[in-house]
């Protein structure tokens, strides 16, 4: 066990952390990925609302892209001009917020004029200043992504990962969209979009798209979906990539490698017997269902 | 994310033209993109411009087959047919490199490409039984456009399209995997950003422009890790860059224009208009 | 290259590309309905899910470079089954505390693996929601066989061109260009099988007790003939790079 591996992992936990909940803030803000597809319905059911509309495509290509670009452009200016890396994934973190801010606008555009039938009108106002939270939070996750995937390649005892920079970049930015998309996005929507719903059940088929256009003043925008998510489901999204950057590595480095691997199996069946307290916790808890 | 469904989409401009456009314009530009062709600074810009023909020939590919309802929203069929075009674009170049012949590798990625998406879409449609009459088409057209447009972006960042030439300077240091998601992010979003029932074909390619040129301004960025591509002290990363974003900032306002026409309104107000139960 | 490296490559790739589109059919996915609670299993899409145990697990598989083959499978699996868990779990968290909700599948009576009943803890109008405990341990298994068949891509990738790329290529080392681009294969593979896997159960699945998993045979035979024709495909660019 070396200890300055292991700080050097731990940092990538806590970068990991931080990109995590800051991934699932913006995707919640943004309206990006599946819950996306309630404020896609909602004009159709006749709810006109000032949400974003942000279909760029699932979040696992889209952080893959931002990610990726922040990667490449850090690594450029790592190795051709020698920058101090702070700076260079900064730099490469900033085009990426460029890109990625170009891309909100055009889908949600694109989305809002595709079905203009319904009436729904494109609200400038409400994108333009969803646009800054947008950036800013995105600037936030790509920067924690590209500095995980440097990390990693640091030519330290038990990391100095082969692959190069931007490649490292795209698989961890696949993969936090992956993990945004399926934790922190429930929180969105099956909480923030139907909050006139008493809390405690599914949404049933035939709610869908009667999603909550009023806030506690005036009319609900995705700033106040912010809000919401950012209390439970944008920290919990970056518990989740936090601790699998750090388990993954944390692993092998204090129990080398055989023993690493069979702690990551034990580790894995904990992760199964807590799932099941979990699910035994909420039956005695809730009970049954009820009217 | 909702597919669209329905069926066939109605298009102002056939597919034929497109996918000319696509092949013609993808291969002219990658094999412009040779410097010992046209000097060190065009060169790799119609190398990206070809690049940008093989997008937009991708996205409308993308919009016929997606229109249908794939069942796993659009972007899957994206990034498979990426990574198949991926494959094809380094087979095209290897099988080059085997047989002496360099110039013959843009066809031949091309050809792998066609034939790799031909052969999934063969799969997906004898074994796993889809019921899409366009899937094997537009699987392997997505597949050849990426390959294209792999091929053209890499041959601008190398200055060439040679195996050594792509090995070192583009999939090394890894950039291979940016193209990869950002080419599928251009390919696919158009389409999935557009869709819905006012679904308009030319405003969906506008956005396709935008895109691809999105991919060659930061590929004009990338360009600098070339630092041997200069002509009369004008580097042509710097050329890539401006080009790319001249283009990109004119397509992105020519869609943005027409998003406002197309609106049912445009409002800077924060109120919502009462609809009629 | 002896014909017997050659069979070791598009046999290696077959056989990764078979666990990467069978390990799909096991994930529990809702796609968008489970993200508003109305149906079982994990809110995203199947090949979502999946790209992300997959490299996840390439990543764990590639930083055992070197090691032998059954090493790089194990490290793949490890990764891919701690993305999987994770995410469910902390979903299952948010389920639970942030929605109030008892995962529960309508597709069975009662859990393949606790027995516990599942009808009467189902808001009426869903198909399920959250990921019960036979869904999670079916999801495991899924990140297995997509971790073992991503690091066995890479492993396979990765060896062939170590034995063609032995110079380095214009000043770069070749070790850097034999990772780089042994990644970029089994990123590419991994993605193929996934989607073909996920047309397959048209998108959304619970696991193994869902009726759809009866698909696995039509799936795994179709990423077994893609797979053979990819690697055969890998080759021709291997053997460019002699």
């Amino acid at each position: 066990m070396d200890p300055i591996t292991l700080g050097v992992v731990a940092l990538m936990g806590a970068a990991a952390t931080i990109a995590g909940a800051t991934e699932d803030i913006e995707t919640d803000i943004g309206s990006e990925s599946n819950p996306n597809s309630q404020v896609q319905l909602a004009p159709q059911m006749g709810h006109l609302h000032r949400f974003i509309n942000k279909a760029t495509s699932g979040e696992p290509v889209a952080y893959g892209v931002w990610a990726g670009v922040a990667g490449s452009v850090a690594y450029l200016f790592l190795h051709l001009f020698n920058l101090n890396p702070v700076i260079a994934i900064a730099a490469g973190a900033s085009v990426a917020a460029l890109v990625h801010t170009i891309y909100t606008v055009t889908s949600h555009l694109g989305r809002i004029v595709g079905q203009s039938q319904f009436g729904q009108p494109v609200y400038w106002d409400a994108l333009t200043q969803a646009l800054g939270p947008i950036a800013g939070h995105g600037f936030i996750a790509n920067f924690s992504i590209v500095a995980v995937a440097y990390l990693i390649t640091l030519p330290i005892e038990g990391l100095a990962h082969p692959f190069p920079l931007p490649l490292l970049a795209v698989m961890w930015g696949i993969t936090l969209g992956a993990i945004g998309s399926s934790t922190g996005d429930v929180h969105y929507g099956t909480e923030s979009e139907f909050q006139q719903y008493p809390f405690g059940g599914g949404i049933p088929v035939a709610n869908h798209g009667d999603i909550n256009i009023k806030s506690s003043v005036g009319i609900k925008n995705s700033i106040d979906v912010g809000n919401f998510c950012a209390k439970f489901g944008g920290p919990l999204t970056g518990i989740c990539f936090g601790l699998l950057v750090f388990i993954s590595f944390w692993i092998t480095v204090i129990f080398g490698l055989y023993g690493g691997l069979v702690a990551g199996i034990i580790i894995v069946l904990i992760l199964i017997i807590l799932n099941n307290r979990i699910e035994v916790f909420a039956r005695k808890t809730y009970g049954p269902y009820k009217e | 994310m909702s597919a669209a469904g329905g069926g066939p989409s109605e298009a102002d401009i056939s597919p034929e033209v497109l996918l000319a456009l696509g092949v013609i314009g993808g291969l002219l530009g990658i094999y412009l993109s040779d410097i010992n062709v046209l000097g060190g600074v065009i060169a790799p810009v119609l190398g990206s411009l070809g690049a940008v023909c093989a997008i937009i020939w991708g996205a409308d590919a993308i919009r016929r087959v997606a229109s249908y309802g794939l069942g796993t929203g659009v972007p899957s069929i994206g990034y498979m047919s990426l990574a198949l075009g991926i494959i094809g674009a380094l087979v095209g170049v290897a099988l080059a490199a085997t047989l002496n012949l360099t110039i013959i590798g843009p066809v031949l990625g091309l050809v792998a490409g066609l034939i790799l998406g031909a052969v999934v879409g063969i799969v997906a449609k004898v074994i796993v039984k889809m019921k899409i009459a366009v899937l094997i088409r537009c699987t392997a057209e997505i597949s050849g456009a990426a390959a294209l447009a792999v091929l053209g972006f890499s041959s601008a960042i190398a200055g060439g399209y040679g195996l050594d030439l792509i090995l070192a300077k583009v999939i090394a240091p890894g950039f291979i995997a940016l193209f990869f998601i950002f080419v599928t992010m251009a390919i696919q979003h158009p389409f999935n950003a557009c869709l819905g029932p006012n679904e308009n074909q030319v405003r969906t390619i506008k956005l396709a422009v935008s895109t691809a040129f999105s991919v060659m301004t930061i590929t004009g960025i990338l360009a600098i890790f070339n630092p041997s591509l200069v002509y009369a002290g004008v580097p042509a990363w710097l050329v890539i860059l401006v080009i790319g974003a001249i283009g990109w900032v004119v397509s992105l306002k020519s869609f943005i224009c027409a998003s406002n026409e197309a609106a049912a309104e445009v409002s800077w107000n924060a109120e919502i208009p009462k609809v009629e139960e | 290259m002896v014909i017997t490296a050659i069979l070791t490559l598009i046999i290696a790739v077959a056989i990764g590309g078979i666990l990467i589109g069978g390990g799909v059919h096991f994930i529990p996915v809702g796609g968008a309905p489970a993200a508003m609670a109305t149906a079982t299993g994990v809110g995203t899409g199947t090949a979502m899910l999946a790209a992300g145990g997959g490299l996840t697990g390439l990543i764990t598989a590639a930083s055992m470079t070197g090691q032998p083959v059954y090493i790089v499978c194990i490290a793949g699996a490890v990764g891919g089954m701690l993305m999987i868990a994770l995410t469910m779990l902390i979903a299952n968290i948010i389920y639970v505390y942030g929605c109030g909700i008892v995962p529960s599948s309508a597709k069975v009576e009662k859990d393949i693996i606790t027995g516990l009943d599942q009808e009467k803890y189902i808001t009426p109008g869903t198909e399920g929601h959250g990921v019960p405990t036979g869904c999670f341990v079916s999801g495991v298994i899924g990140g297995l066989f997509g971790g073992v068949g991503g690091g066995l891509v890479y492993w396979a990738a990765y060896n062939a061109l170590a034995e063609a790329i032995t110079t380095p290529i214009l000043g770069v080392e070749s070790n850097v260009v034999i990772a780089g681009l042994a990644a970029i294969l089994g990123v590419a593979v991994f993605f193929i099988n996934a989607v073909i896997a996920s047309y397959n159960i048209g998108g959304t699945t619970e696991g193994v007790h869902d009726p759809k998993f009866k698909r696995l045979p039509r799936g795994v035979l179709a990423s077994g003939v893609a797979s053979i024709v990819l690697g055969i495909f890998i080759y021709l660019i291997v053997g460019g790079a002699l």
